[in-house]
């Protein structure tokens, strides 16, 4: 059965590393888009996940970074 | 543009084509081309910045590549791991890979000393295909003069001491006159010691003389006529110029416009320019019109390469990466036989980062003074001027404004005290009443009609230049057509078509064309009464004159305050506005609201002239090396139906800076030579 990652970031970046993407991850193809690659890669790393499994665990980590970016620091919360 | 600190990683520019193909018609890059560019990519170093050159006339199909590399710390290791798969440097090593190599290793300061380079292949792929051309920056569009040359010698060493195109260069650079800026230096490898020179900001007026003097066999009043055509259309363009030493028989005109053409309405002309002429097929202009677009890899159905998904999740977790393609500029190319022919640059580019640059050192460490940041900032105004003889700034639907802003930084700069070049208010004069409509006005700029405050500012600066005539009598009446009945001015008049740039007219525009305080204070000084009147008695209890345009008041306070200045009546709502601003100064953060509050508080008594001393010496302190400050002159775009300030309206920030720049050049003359 193909693996898949959790619904929140930590099992995304987990799932992500696991299959050989995250870092220090080996070669990729070249850069086309090619989640089928990625996923075939992840198999030769005894891993079988699904194409749409990278890509969306690709997707949740980059809207993580994006929400924990635009949150204001702390301390600005308007206690001036 | 490349952030400090960004991931060192290995980014195919394989992955920018598979963002940019889906976006490019067969008719401007056919299959063939593709694999060729793609085979040509994937032998980059891995640094996913790069460009195609297109050909836009019928039948003309080559394609060429281009990369950029910036000089941050992670292209250097990129290059250096591309460079590392190639061996050591043989004895026989050409100049191209031994630049690299010297730019990698940063041997004699080349990369500290220069931004970035591009790389250019004619034909990558192809049997034919040989060394990419380089071209390296010279000179920033704010370098003084003395500032150009020093950079002038410094790249000359370099290029001596790698042996790119010997003494051509270094003649070149000690031959262009020091008041030339020159923005590129390219040197075609492929084609011995040919380089090319880039240069900016050139007038129209000058071509001619220039084109004549270096010895351009070709039709040269022909050639000066189609530049001031291209000039009048974008307002800026670069001067392309070959040499091999002598100049070479074609030169050329490269038109760059700020945004994509759904953003920037003056594409449109410059496409049915080009389309009228032959010189591109109305398919390829509609492919060039669509191709730009912003794309982020957290978007649902936005697919993302393969071989970027590794990099972006190895990252460090402040970075979040987007793409850009884009319509970068078209280039107009005059041979001495007459031929004429014209490219596009579509980039396609991988950035880390939605934050802006971090912000940029200061002016200066020492001691700062009002004057000399006065002399500064009217010079960074002047260096932005475009070559129309207009400064831009700000964008809406409409685009960027042109005739207000002019009117603006024209009116800063002359009352400023600061020496000016010796025509430049005379040619922002004739700029200006080129533009003036049948009507008697000026407006945003040319998209949009003539209203009553940019129609005031244009006023204020011809009496500021000392221009009188017809023009200004029929711009008077103009302004008083807006006067209301019911008392104040109006933006726009009753008979007055409003119109936005591809969007019908709104339904209800009754907003815009209502009372409006900020417009008020700024003619009223011109019209006199019944608006002098009408601002007296339309001052807020707590002494501001609220804007209808702008997010603060202080702008608006501080126009209705010079417009009452000398009225005798007026004193104790002058003694208000400037308690007011006294107020106000402690809070206000941004320089632009700080400008104003100055200029009212310089109008005050000795407690508040000494406070606007101190406040403008702040700002001097926070002038940026450029001569300018930080953008903030927040400009609200209010619904047309809304009849009163609305505070939820999108903010409209003078992305230029040139408006904040004029503003607290302003403040700083209210101050210069004050009470110590």
């Amino acid at each position: 059965m193909k693996r898949s990652a959790g619904p929140d970031l930590q099992s995304a970046i987990q799932f992500l590393s696991e299959a050989g993407l995250g870092e220090g991850s080996r070669a990729l193809p070249p850069g086309r888009i090619d989640y089928e690659s990625l996923s075939r890669l992840a198999l030769e790393a005894g891993d079988e996940v699904s194409p749409e499994a990278v890509r969306d665990a690709f997707r949740l980590i980059m809207r993580a970074r994006l929400a924990a970016s635009r949150r204001p620091p702390p301390g600005d919360g308007g206690d001036r | 543009m490349s952030l400090a600190g960004e991931p060192d990683a290995d980014l195919s520019p394989v992955g920018s084509l598979a963002l940019l193909w889906p976006a490019i018609p067969d008719g401007l890059v056919g299959a063939d081309e593709r694999s060729r560019i793609e085979a040509a990519a994937a032998r980059l170093a891995p640094i996913a910045r790069i460009a195609l050159e297109l050909r836009l006339g019928e039948g003309r199909d080559e394609v060429d590549l281009h990369q950029y590399v910036s000089r941050s710390a992670a292209d250097a290791a990129a290059l250096k791991r591309h460079l590392s798969k190639s061996g050591p440097p043989g004895s026989s090593e050409g100049p191209a890979p031994r630049f690299l190599r010297a730019w990698a290793d940063d041997a004699d300061g080349l990369r500290t000393d220069l931004d970035g380079f591009f790389l250019e292949w004619d034909g990558p792929g192809s049997a034919s295909a040989g060394p990419p051309a380089i071209f390296l920056p010279v000179q920033g569009r704010h370098d003084r003069a003395a500032d150009g040359v020093a950079r002038r010698l410094r790249l000359s060493a370099h290029i001596e001491r790698l042996g790119l195109a010997g003494d051509t260069v270094a003649s070149l650079l000690r031959a262009i006159p020091a008041k030339v800026s020159i923005s590129y230096v390219g040197f075609m490898l492929g084609r011995g010691d040919a380089v090319r020179l880039n240069l900016r900001a050139v007038r129209p007026d000058d071509l001619a003389g220039m084109l004549d003097a270096l010895g351009w066999p070709g039709d040269i009043g022909r050639a000066a006529a189609l530049f001031g055509d291209l000039v009048g259309l974008t307002g800026q363009v670069a001067v392309a110029l070959d040499f091999a030493p002598a100049i070479g028989p074609t030169i050329g005109f490269e038109c760059a416009l700020p945004d994509l053409p759904a953003e920037e309405p003056r594409w449109r002309p410059l496409f049915d320019r080009l389309c009228a002429d032959g010189l591109c097929t109305r398919e390829k202009r509609a492919g060039l019109e669509r191709v730009g677009a912003r794309l982020y890899p957290e978007d649902e159905a936005q697919e993302w390469p393969a071989s970027w998904i590794g990099a972006a999740v190895a990252a460090q977790p402040q970075f979040v990466p987007w793409f850009e393609r884009r319509l970068s500029h078209v280039k107009v190319s005059v041979g001495a036989d007459g031929d004429v022919a014209a490219k596009a640059y579509v980039s396609a580019q991988h950035h880390w980062s939605r934050e802006v640059a971090a912000a940029p050192s200061r002016a200066t460490a020492g001691a700062v003074t009002v004057e000399a940041a006065a002399e500064r900032a009217a010079g960074f105004l002047i260096a932005e001027r475009q070559q129309d003889d207009f400064w831009r700034d700000f964008r809406i639907v409409n685009g960027a404004s042109d005739e207000w802003v002019t009117a603006v930084v024209g009116f800063a700069l002359v009352t400023s005290g600061v020496r000016l070049p010796n025509a430049l208010a005379e040619q922002t004069t004739r700029a200006l009443l080129a533009r003036q409509r049948p009507e008697g006005g000026w407006g945003y700029n040319w998209i949009s009609p003539a209203d009553a405050d940019s129609t005031a500012w244009v006023l204020k600066f011809l009496e500021a230049a000392g221009h009188s005539g017809p023009e200004t009598s029929s711009a008077e009446a103009f302004l008083r057509s807006h006067l209301r009945s019911e008392g104040g001015l109006s933006t726009y008049a009753a008979t007055t078509r409003l119109r936005f740039e591809g969007d019908a007219a709104p339904t209800d525009d009754s907003g815009w064309r209502g009372g409006h305080p900020c417009v008020a204070a700024n003619a009223a000084g011109l019209i006199g009464d019944p608006l002098l009147g009408h601002l007296l008695a339309t001052q807020a209890p707590d002494g501001a004159w609220p804007a209808y345009w702008w997010r603060g008041d202080g702008f608006s306070t501080a126009l209705a305050v010079e417009s009452l200045a000398g009225m005798e009546a007026a004193r104790e709502s002058r003694r208000r506005a400037a308690a007011w601003a006294d107020r106000q100064a402690g809070s206000a953060a941004t320089a632009f609201d700080r400008a104003w509050l100055i200029r009212i508080l310089a109008t005050g008594g000795p407690a508040h002239r000494a406070r606007a001393r101190a406040m403008a010496l702040a700002l001097a302190a926070e002038q940026r090396p450029d001569g300018g400050w930080d953008s903030s002159a927040d400009m609200l775009f209010p619904d047309p139906a809304d009849l009163r300030r609305n505070d939820d309206s999108p903010v409209v920030r003078d992305r230029n800076r040139l408006f904040t720049a004029a503003s607290v050049l302003l403040a700083l003359g209210s101050v210069t030579g004050a009470d110590e």
